[in-house]
């Protein structure tokens, strides 16, 4: 994080930390070790540098209407700006300064950071928090820290707990070091000409007390529940530390580590792969008769029972057998759900015992089949696959699980074939996981061709928008440029939720040298960090 | 400092009432505020009360009062968007508290912890949660217990955590356990309760909620 360090005393983290950490050994001999000192700065900004770009990597920027988050020289507790973080009650929204380090699941990590408020009286609030962000429980908020009526308030087994007062118009240094794994921490707050802490806590219980509870969050906001607070603050010297040697990837771009494209593949490559069940496209796949009037809702209604009681129940015993048809598309449900859940083995009992309840059901089978895959029981898979081959001739759900397969074992080409027919009958999850398999098979002139084609099939709106989308992911592949970004911009234009778009856009402009574009696309969703 | 800033925004923040024209005047001024009031409500227009500011919430009040169950509806859901503490908005949707309209009674249940921080909107939603006749609006009672108390302060909650401690000792399931989600939603925590255990199991768990109750009380 050099390129956003400004003049941040690292040491002064340090020494707090061991400082806090000896002091708390000297008064009680029974307390936990010492904290182990910090090994790796995670992020730190000290807000004096040019470079202050927002980003999924450093932070960003909620301005709520008529409040502010904004640099300023104004006060500084180092270096020549701060944060300015103000809010008016009322407005319906919060501002925030939210920012990301690398999530952090063991170890102690530290938190060190200056703090001025304008407005004693008035609401804030800081946390660090994990992957479920800002609310109570595992991997939610961690440790929070606000001021409300005068005084510092810290939440701690869920119970806000009153500390000393707040003076206005004075910075105060306020270092946490949370034990991970113990979920509990150690916290002083020094206020600016004293010597002596005027909070110094040790070995308090985290947030919602939840050990193991992980953190890649901080954030510093006004009142974001009651919209009460008039606060103005400043922040400054914001550093987060570990105990642990750990390798912090550079930043490939501002405000980023990866590129959001790289991101977003990756996303998308987990969705590609994650199991779950091909749906049905008639009656007659479930086993139940086409001209039986009353069969939908029938099943409708024993599928939401029997979800609702296998979600309580766990996997039914060894000898139970569906009593009917109904029955057994309740069971090829819940078996969905393990699917999921990622309990594979689960759910191909639950396919299998479908299976033989109603042995003309052909969905249940392949869903069996998709199980398998999902086991890596690859040749089970293979030889299931060939015996249901005749009953499902060319539909596109057989080419789909074969795709599936292929895919499964690595053969990105095997894929691609096993899918091209039914992707170019039209069919639209063929089509995508035809795309993905040439994509990731580094076939990208293919690629874009397929997602031109299907664009071009396609009427106007969000469908062929995500189309022109995957053609631009193509086109970014084949480092042609202007053309990912023509087509991100057409994407854009037709599709309704654009986030994706934006920020693909700003890739580009950064691989294109076009620093102000970058910034713009960035910031439409992260927020800017300028001079008030 | 709320009700200052109530008390003290309305010339500014609601141009149309406002004014001070002649009285002759005044009055077709108002009319036209009420017009604008009604219009925004009829087109789900946020932003457009947000811009009247808080001194319009007594005015929507009235306009609920005086609604249909379908108007009603739309401007409960605008109070719980607003967030706007008001007394004339609480009295207003505690009318409807009871409500057999399923749709309203569970817009009602949300909007009232976002317009109050009266310790009554906790009684109306707690009794609710155990002891309503159909299971959704306990539910939905809980829910709001859950999410929506957004006024109250440490010393008020007490009082919505006592209750919902001591639903968990329900002789109804579904009352132990949606209690049992709502503390655990505002806390974070479960202390090892499962509302499906036996009384003998559900005990200890019940026990450590109450001594975190305690320890809540102490720091107040």
């Amino acid at each position: 994080m050099a390129e956003v360090a400004g003049r941040i005393p690292v040491a002064a983290l340090a020494a707090a930390v061991l400082s806090l950490s000896l002091a708390g050994a000297a008064e009680d001999p029974g307390a936990p070790a010492r904290a182990p000192l910090p090994a790796t700065v995670l992020v730190r900004y000290g807000f004096d540098d040019d470079s202050v770009a927002t980003g999924p990597d450093t932070f960003a920027v909620f301005r709520a209407a008529h409040g502010r988050v904004a640099l300023t020289s104004a006060f500084r507790s180092s270096g020549y700006r701060a944060v300015e973080i103000s809010d008016v009650a009322g407005n319906g929204d919060f501002s925030e300064l939210q920012g990301y380090f690398p999530e952090q699941r063991s170890g102690h990590v530290f938190a060190h950071f200056a703090l001025l408020t304008a407005r004693p009286e008035e609401e804030l609030n800081v946390a660090l928090a994990g992957p479920r962000r800002f609310q109570l429980g595992k991997d939610g908020i961690a440790f929070w820290l606000a001021t409300r009526e005068g005084r510092w308030v810290h939440v701690s087994d869920s119970i806000p707990k009153t500390l000393a007062p707040v003076r206005g118009f004075v910075w105060y240094v306020v270092d946490v070091a949370y034990d991970v794994e113990r979920g509990r921490y150690d916290l002083t707050i020094h206020e600016e000409g004293q010597e002596e802490p005027v909070v110094s806590l040790r070995d308090q219980p985290g947030a919602a007390r939840q050990a193991s509870s992980s953190v890649d969050a901080f954030s510093f906001i006004s009142d974001p529940m009651e919209d009460a607070s008039d606060v103005t603050y400043y922040v400054d010297d914001v550093v987060i530390a570990t105990s642990r040697e750990v390798s912090v990837p550079p930043l490939v771009a501002p405000g980023r580590r990866k590129l959001f494209v790289d991101a977003f593949a990756e996303y998308r490559r987990l969705e590609d792969e994650r199991p779950r069940c091909l749906p049905p496209s008639t009656l007659a796949d479930l086993g139940i008769a086409e001209n039986d009037p009353a069969a939908r809702a029938e099943i409708e209604k024993v599928l939401s029972a029997a979800v609702d009681a296998g979600a309580k129940d766990g996997a039914p015993s060894g000898s139970y057998a569906p009593p009917s048809p109904v029955a057994a598309v309740a069971e090829w449900r819940l078996g969905c759900a393990a699917l999921e859940a990622g309990e594979a083995e689960a759910a191909r009992r639950r396919f299998e015992r479908a299976a033989s309840a109603v042995p003309g059901a052909r969905l249940f089978p392949l869903s069996a089949a998709l199980a398998l895959v999902a086991l890596g029981r690859h040749e089970e898979a293979r030889d299931r696959l060939a015996a249901l081959a005749p009953s499902w001739g060319d539909d596109p759900r057989y080419a789909i699980a074969m795709g599936r397969l292929a895919a499964s074992r690595g053969d990105l080409p095997g894929a691609q074939e096993a899918l091209r027919a039914a992707a170019e009958g039209g069919d639209p999850e063929a089509a995508e996981r035809c795309y993905s398999a040439l994509l990731w098979g580094g076939r990208w002139r293919e690629a874009r061709e397929l997602a031109m084609a299907r664009a071009r099939a396609l009427r106007a709106g969000p469908a062929p928008a995500a189309w022109l989308e995957r053609a631009a992911d193509a086109a970014l592949q084949l480092r042609d440029l202007a053309e990912a970004r023509d087509l991100y911009e057409e994407a854009g234009r037709a599709s309704p939720r654009p986030a994706s778009i934006v920020l693909k856009l700003s890739d580009v402009a950064f691989l294109l040298h076009d620093t102000e574009a970058e910034r713009r696309y960035r910031e439409r969703y992260y927020g800017t960090l300028e001079e008030r | 400092m709320r009700m200052l800033r109530i008390v003290a925004v309305p010339l500014a923040a609601f141009p149309l009432l406002a004014l001070s024209p002649p009285a002759s005047l005044r009055a077709v001024g108002t009319a036209r505020a009420a017009d604008a009031l009604e219009a925004a409500v009829a087109g789900d227009d946020l932003e457009a009360i947000k811009a009247m500011g808080p001194a319009v919430i007594p005015h929507l009040a009235g306009l609920y009062t005086a609604s249909d169950e379908g108007r009603r509806l739309r401007i409960a859901t605008l109070f719980y968007r607003l967030g706007w503490k008001s007394e004339e908005a609480k009295d207003a949707l505690l009318a409807d508290a009871h409500t057999t309209s399923e749709s309203l009674r569970v817009s009602v249940q949300y909007a009232l912890g976002r317009v109050s921080d009266d310790l009554a909107v906790v009684d109306v939603l707690l009794d609710n949660m155990q002891h309503d006749g159909k299971y959704l609006f306990r539910d939905k009672a809980a829910c709001a217990l859950a999410y929506d108390q957004i006024h109250l302060r440490p010393a008020q909650k007490v009082h919505l955590f006592e209750g919902l401690i001591r639903a968990m000792s329900d002789p109804k399931p579904d009352v132990r356990r949606i209690a049992a989600l709502a503390l655990q939603i505002q806390t974070g925590q479960d202390k090892g309760f499962r509302a499906d255990d036996p009384p003998e199991l559900r005990g200890p768990a019940l026990g450590a909620w109450r001594k975190w109750l305690d320890e809540y009380r102490s720091q107040l």
